[in-house]
């Protein structure tokens, strides 16, 4: 990056500043450069070109020293990224170690972080539903944190063009509480998933099992062949990176698109340490980096910033953001900045074998994972004693059995010629979790991290409605197994602490009133209306659904509202 | 003397070792592991009996055996690399005690006993384990199942056995079982 170390102001002038090369902010550089505007992008991590830096895609089984295990000291070593599903041997150079960037932990918090160019838009599980109407008239309705200061019909059409773009395979199910969208052929439920989904129907017809809708070029259209991506091959080895394209991430997707513009300049290691704010202009003019190895120091400068550091470092670096006019942070006129975080409870799972249905198994691999029933608890109206409801993953798969004693010849054989298991089903918890202001992060008062950073100090915990709703499902679930002929139910209640979920959120919340909330309805700090965040960071509630689409949404309309603001002069007014 | 003269002396030694128990001298006993070892102080003479029991285990039939696929080399670096140090411990100290178990049972080493022998003393083991000591029989299971897993994850099995699929192209969620062919099965059918 030689040529942004050019040591004049007009050199390190952009159109527009996006922090963060993820799910999100690799949206905002498409959109920012596709509009015309002259846009830096700056990332903490490392750079990760599309195929070329994928060092294990195309790797066979047998050739990972450990089999695919993660080495006993490396464990030990990294606990908390050791307890996310991604770090293993194919995929652990994509996930921050813990002793390299560490946080205080008030209470237990696995904050799951990929710091590299396309972030974790690289590791995601790729699943992607639209909100409802329902979803975010939650808050209102239900009387906790704020109303959220958009509905559905505001969001939808940038959901469509989100989609459109990414590449979303799904069916057209017809439920209002998860809105079609511009699908891609779904990928198909199996057998037993089959059998779930059409016994439901008979015992509840509120309950749905549909496919999930996910990430993958189930067949791509000209527009995805045109970002240089094809087919999904089903490889489903999606955390390595995909050298064909298969899922959406923004390394194959929207950063090599705002590339071909021409106008896009990636910075990769580069720590932003703080939101520059001019007080005789009354707004931010760029960013203060520090280079992750050399640490020298270094401005940018534009009218527009896009905040997209993923939602936790966003909160980070408007708290560290301070000035006289915001000495409790950038735009934290209200002192809610950091507060009402919240996040996905997803520490409950149920599983079951069938004894049915043997004539039948599955042959190649599912890229979606299975089936998907969207939340019918207190979808409508209030119905139980706790607030909201939650989403269940389901899937189910047959093995292969594997003897548990003997050796010799007929173990031999029977590895080599295994029987088929019944059928194992399961079922994945995915619970919304209620904004409150005791789930807050905040900067450690001493100490900093090596690029001069205060460490992130973490407080978020589940509640009694979280355990409330996690035996719902629990029950439910266990009725729905054994009334669909499962048998040997069990429920597992991990106890995994939030944040493991990776789908942490809130804490610069969008909201009406700027005495409560951060943002307005596009997305523009209330106080300093040249900053957009629209990342995790914006949500005032989390739903159920997996974020990541919403995100991109916020995200497309919080640009076009910029580009459009930016021509009416109306960002730059002093 | 070459290098690579003095690395098959070096074997026949180690070979030697395990037929010559009695005619050991410290520093034979002594001599390392035919890989570096960061964590379990196992050396060539262990090794030796721990290939031997591997062979046991997956023995070269009309397909290759745990020796032909290096699955001993398998066992090793996973038991070095991946293993908590408390299973590591029970490993070796079960591998030592199975080494004077053999003796005991079989009047000679492990690895100088017949296939008959061997194949008896495992079948015991695996059958009555309530016979043996604790160790001895967490030795047993462990490198039994990190043979299996090496086995399965050796490029042999999964390119003439089960044929893996990095790139399978397809779903089908109602695969007829009656199609499947269980002579070849492929990794991608579940």
């Amino acid at each position: 990056m030689a040529n942004l170390n050019i040591d004049s102001v007009k050199a390190r002038t952009f159109d527009a500043i996006v922090i963060g090369s993820g799910m999100s902010g690799g949206w905002a550089a498409k959109d920012l450069t596709e509009k015309g505007l002259k846009t830096l992008m700056v990332e903490r991590g490392r750079n990760v070109e599309h195929i070329k830096d994928y060092p294990t895609t195309n790797m066979m089984p047998w050739e990972f020293p450990h089999g695919g295990k993660v080495p006993y000291d490396v464990q030990q070593a990294n606990p908390i990224a050791s307890r996310c599903y991604v770090f293993k041997e194919d995929a652990m150079h994509f996930v921050v170690k813990d002793v390299e960037h560490p946080y205080v932990q008030e209470k237990p918090f696995d904050w799951i972080r990929g710091y590299q160019v396309g972030g974790k838009s690289l590791l995601w599980a790729r699943q992607t539903q639209r909100w409802s109407k329902y979803d975010f008239e939650g808050p209102a309705r239900d009387g906790f944190a704020v109303p959220w200061p958009i509905g559905y019909d505001d969001l939808a059409p940038w959901y469509s063009t989100v989609e459109k773009f990414a590449g979303i395979s799904g069916n057209h199910d017809g439920l209002p509480a998860l809105p079609d969208g511009e699908f891609l052929p779904g990928y198909p439920l199996n057998a037993v998933e089959d059998h779930f989904r059409k016994h439901l129907k008979q015992s509840h017809p509120d309950r749905h099992v549909i496919s999930a809708r996910c990430a993958h070029l189930s067949e791509p259209k000209p527009v995805h062949i045109a970002q240089g991506r094809v087919q999904c091959q089903n490889r489903v080895l999606c955390q390595r990176g995909c050298p064909f394209g298969g899922y959406f991430s923004a390394n194959s997707s929207t950063i090599p698109w705002a590339l071909k513009t021409g106008l896009l300049t990636v910075a990769p290691n580069q720590v932003v340490q703080a939101i520059l704010y001019d007080e005789q202009k009354g707004r931010a003019t760029g960013i203060r980096v520090m280079d992750a190895h050399t640490k020298t120091t270094t401005e940018y400068y534009a009218p527009i910033l896009f905040v997209n550091a993923g939602a936790l470092n966003t909160n980070l670096i408007l708290l560290n953001s301070t000035s006289s006019r915001f000495p409790k942070g950038l735009g934290n006129d209200s002192g809610v900045l950091g507060k009402y975080v919240a996040f996905h409870n997803y520490s409950a799972r149920v599983s079951a074998e069938y004894e049915g249905l043997k004539e039948f198994t599955t042959d190649g691999r599912n890229p979606a994972g299975g089936g998907y029933v969207p939340r019918f608890r207190n979808v409508f109206k209030q119905e139980m004693d706790f607030l909201r409801g939650y989403a269940t993953s389901f899937g189910a798969s047959r093995g292969r059995v594997q003897p548990d004693s003997g050796f010799g010849p007929d173990l031999k054989q029977q590895l080599e010629k295994p029987a088929l298991t019944p059928w194992g089903v399961h079922a994945g918890m995915m619970g919304e979790t209620i904004p409150k202001e005791t789930n807050y992060v905040r900067l450690d008062p001493t100490r900093k991290d090596e690029w001069g950073v205060p460490l992130l100090s973490i407080s978020v915990a589940y509640d009694d409605n979280d355990e409330k709703m996690k035996q719902d499902f629990f029950t439910q679930f266990s009725e729905m197994f054994t009334q669909a002929g499962f048998t040997n139910i069990k429920t597992n209640d991990s106890h995994q602490a939030p944040g493991l979920d990776i789908h942490e959120m809130g804490g610069v919340r969008m909201g009406q009133d700027p005495k409560t909330s951060m943002l307005n309805k596009w997305n523009q700090l209330h106080a300093c209306p040249n900053v957009y965040v629209t990342d995790g960071a914006a949500m005032t509630s989390t739903s159920t659904q997996n974020p990541s689409l919403t995100y991109m949404a916020l995200t497309a309309r919080a640009v076009d509202h910029a580009v459009s603001e930016l021509k009416k002069q109306n960002l730059k007014t002093t | 003397m070459n290098r690579r003269l003095v690395i098959k002396n070096l074997t026949w030694l180690a070979g030697t070792a395990a037929l010559l128990p009695g005619c050991l001298s410290q520093t034979e006993r002594e001599q390392p592991a035919s890989m570096p070892l960061k964590h379990v102080a196992l050396n060539a003479r262990d090794e030796n009996l721990l290939t031997e029991v591997c062979e046991t285990l997956l023995p070269r039939t009309n397909t290759p055996g745990a020796k032909d696929l290096h699955i001993p080399r398998y066992v090793l670096k996973m038991l070095d690399d991946c293993t908590p140090p408390k299973d590591q411990q029970t490993f070796v100290g079960g591998l030592k005690q199975f080494d004077d178990v053999a003796r005991k049972q079989l009047g000679q080493a492990f690895g100088a006993s017949s296939a008959a022998q061997r194949t008896g003393l495992l079948q015991r083991l695996d059958q009555q384990p309530k016979g043996f000591p604790d160790e001895v029989v967490a030795f047993y299971r462990a490198a039994r199942q990190l043979t299996i897993d090496g086995y399965k994850g050796s490029q042999f099995f999964m390119t003439k056995e089960v044929v893996y699929e990095l790139v399978p192209s397809r779903y089908n969620g109602y695969f007829p079982v009656s199609q499947l062919n269980l002579a070849v099965p492929r990794h991608g059918q579940s």
